[in-house]
């Protein structure tokens, strides 16, 4: 393996080699590689998914039955995986409109979603709930950890399935979250590859390939800090003692883990693009992919239990050991291979 | 003003300390005009950064918006901010903190620029500012020892020699501008203790105390504090900017919990009231608790605050109106230009942004890594 001293100045000079015309091909040719093969089939899903969900949800609006609960929770774990797998690109057209935050708000600041559900459901009929109106309502209720709680909080069937203005409140509250996912996903897949102004078209431009790489790379890397600091950190805490359980992403429907290894994959399905015809010795691919075993192994428990298990907390060590080792690795790997310089403005405190 | 000489040991230190530093500079140190120098002659408005090239070189540069380099200068190391001198054609590029040089450039001649050096027992904040007639520089500075703010005191008449200091009201003090009509100082006191022995760990992290202090110019007399109420109490001031009726626009960066989203801009006015802005959650959660930079527009109505940290610049009404908001990653330099801005980034170059947040596709000098803060210059 390359020091990592010479891959620190091999990222920094490519600042400038990053002028060179091959550097610059082999760039837009990844860039490309990553759009169709890894962004787009994700968007994709994502749309499926969130399209198939609405179409649950208007059917249990219109005819509210026990059985269909289930179908409900399955499909909003698909839209949830889904989301999982292309969270990490805040460039493009999810950065538009705050259409990221409005599709998932998480982490919850200050109890927003509760307060936005709150208001949600203290409303009557499909008041404030037409798509436009509901798209300028809190960005906090908005989204996929919005229905979250209206399908796993406690009493959530009960309360769904309630035979009152309530429960008819709280249907068409989950319609119009359910729709309005699937809106924005078409939108943001629609802002990808639909027309001249599509970011597909654009990449036509050399200039904005060259961004694109740059923004894309960033993002890649900013996942390691969401996944190691905010998702797997903050919860686990230093101590059993000061563990927060309640920090975990999608503890309410068990997802917490499963969301990581899903992170996981698609960090590795990217590293495979980025170093498909590299001639260095890398190790980003291997360490993502041991990532993402040990995610899997441990997805079907839950962070939120393992970090306040004095037995089972070791695995959340290891998980987090996991993101740490794959983001030292990839954060000199990456930038390196691709010629760029991720910037250090965010990283000053100053 | 109160005056405060160096020792002989101290000085003799300070000696040394200049020679390592005219070593590191070199030869490459001298001003180097591009070839675009016409364009300032035909009135193009200019700006000037510190940034860092492909093989890690630090230098400022003067630039256009269309991506003219028109002057560059080698640093000995990262730069943060730069003050220009109102009257000359001439600035000073401050270390980032805690640093121990600053370089003043004079645009007028090609010549070596002159580097100045902090006191042994006080290092850079990395702002400065000259007073209104250009004879003095003000530069923010830590007092090694106690941890005390220091606003240092240097003859831009007479080689930048040290000639003084004033305390700042506060410790941390970072920007300086500005206040009561040109008659006084207003530094944004960001409230963080740091020793260069530990580096940029901040040491009073549970009880930090930022304010606004007010200093008259000429005595250094302490005439004004302003704090923040006590549910603010973590937000540390940093960055500010002023409107031509003397509001002064500050900007914070929030040292309390990530999950807390607190105001991060807020407005002074002449009578002493701060007020914070508010935003849209969403708005508020993309800065991530962090304002790097803060500038205003040419009509002074619509202040800009970038977010490195989070990848975007937030816009308001100098009236608290929140506007939109920009998505450049790492984008911390602000500046105004045209009907709106200029804005920087530390890997994604230099591009037009408008005062609703619309932002040019396209960016000119993505080759370099532009550092912290961007400014309208003249020269």
């Amino acid at each position: 393996m390359i020091s990592r001293r010479a891959l620190l100045a091999g990222s920094m000079l490519s600042v400038i080699a990053g002028a060179s015309r091959a550097q610059a091909e082999a760039n837009v040719a990844i860039t490309r590689e990553l759009v169709t093969k890894l962004i787009l089939p994700n968007y994709e899903k994502l749309n499926d998914a969130a399209k198939v969900q609405a179409g649950l949800w208007a059917d249990f609006a219109a005819k509210p039955d026990a059985a269909a609960i289930a179908g409900l929770r399955n499909a909003y774990l698909k839209t949830a995986d889904a989301w999982s797998a292309i969270e990490f690109l805040h460039f493009g057209p999810a950065g538009a409109d705050f259409r990221f935050e409005r599709i998932s708000y998480w982490p919850e600041r200050k109890n927003a979603t509760g307060k936005a559900m709150a208001i949600l459901l203290a409303g009557r009929g499909d008041d404030g709930l037409a798509p436009d109106v509901f798209a300028r309502s809190s960005a906090a209720g908005q989204g996929l950890p919005a229905l979250e709680r209206l399908l796993f909080d406690n009493d959530a069937e009960t309360l769904l399935l309630a035979n009152d203005a309530d429960g008819d409140r709280r249907r068409r509250v989950g319609l119009a979250i359910a729709r309005n996912v699937e809106i924005i996903a078409g939108q943001i897949l629609a802002g990808w590859r639909g027309g001249p102004d599509s970011v597909l078209k654009k990449l036509d431009d050399p200039g904005y390939a060259q961004e694109a790489t740059t923004r894309i790379a960033t993002d890649l890397l900013a996942l390691f800090q969401l996944i190691r600091d905010t998702k797997i950190e903050a919860p686990l805490g230093k101590s059993i003692e000061s563990a927060k359980p309640r920090l975990a992403e999608g503890w309410r429907s068990g997802r917490s883990i499963r969301a990581i290894a899903i992170n996981f994959a698609t960090l590795r399905d990217a590293a495979e693009i980025i170093f498909a015809n590299s001639k260095d010795e890398i190790a980003s691919p291997s360490v993502l992919k041991s990532a993402v075993k040990i995610a899997d192994s441990l997805s079907a428990e839950e962070l939120s239990a393992l970090v306040i298990s004095p037995k089972r907390r070791s695995d959340a060590v290891l998980l987090l050991d996991a993101a740490t080792s794959a983001r030292d690795v990839c954060k000199l790997e990456i930038p390196h291979a691709l010629g760029i310089t991720i910037g250090f403005n965010s990283l000053d405190g100053d | 003003m109160r005056l405060a000489l160096p020792s002989d040991s101290i000085a003799s230190m300070a000696i040394d300390r200049r020679r390592l530093l005219g070593a590191l500079i070199a030869a490459a140190a001298t001003a180097r005009w591009g070839t675009g120098g016409a364009r300032a002659l035909a009135g193009e408005a200019l700006y000037i950064s510190c940034r860092v090239d492909g093989k890690g070189a630090a230098s400022v540069a003067v630039l256009t918006a269309k991506g003219d380099v028109l002057l560059e200068t080698a640093l000995p190391a990262r730069g943060h901010d730069i003050a220009q001198d109102p009257h000359a054609r001439r600035f000073v590029v401050f270390a980032r903190r805690p640093g121990s040089w600053a370089v003043a450039v004079d645009a007028s001649r090609n010549g070596e620029p002159q580097i100045i050096t902090a006191r042994a027992d006080r290092h850079f904040f990395g702002h400065g500012m000259y007073s209104p007639d250009g004879r003095l520089l003000y530069a923010s500075e830590n007092d090694i020892e106690t941890g005390d703010g220091i606003i240092g005191i240097y003859d831009a008449s007479g080689g930048y020699a040290r000639i003084g200091e004033f305390k700042s009201g506060g410790i941390g003090p970072h920007d300086l501008n500005l206040f009561g009509g040109g008659r006084q100082m207003i530094i944004a006191n960001g409230g963080l203790k740091t020793l260069p022995e530990t580096g940029r760990e901040v040491l009073n992290s549970d009880d930090i105390a930022p304010n606004l202090a007010v200093l008259d110019l000429a005595s250094g007399s302490l005439e004004g504090v302003f704090e923040l109420e006590r549910v603010y109490r973590k937000l540390s001031i940093r960055h500010l900017a002023r409107t031509e009726d003397d509001r002064t626009v500050f900007a914070c960066q929030h040292q309390g919990d990530a999950d807390e989203l607190p105001p991060l801009v807020g407005v002074l006015d002449r009578n002493g009231n701060t007020r914070l802005f508010d935003a849209p959650e969403e708005a508020l959660a993309r800065l991530k608790n962090y304002v790097g930079s803060v500038a205003l527009d040419k009509s002074g109505s619509v202040i800009a605050a970038t977010s490195p940290v989070g990848g975007t610049a937030a816009l308001w009404s100098i009236d608290g109106n929140y506007l939109g908001a920009a998505q450049i990653p790492d984008v911390c330099g602000v500046a105004r230009h045209r009907n709106g801005f200029l804005m920087s980034s530390g890997n994604a170059g230099v591009r037009d942004v408008a005062t609703d947040g619309r932002t040019a596709e396209t960016a000119v000098l993505q080759n370099w890594v532009w550092d912290n803060h961007l400014r309208l210059v003249t020269i």
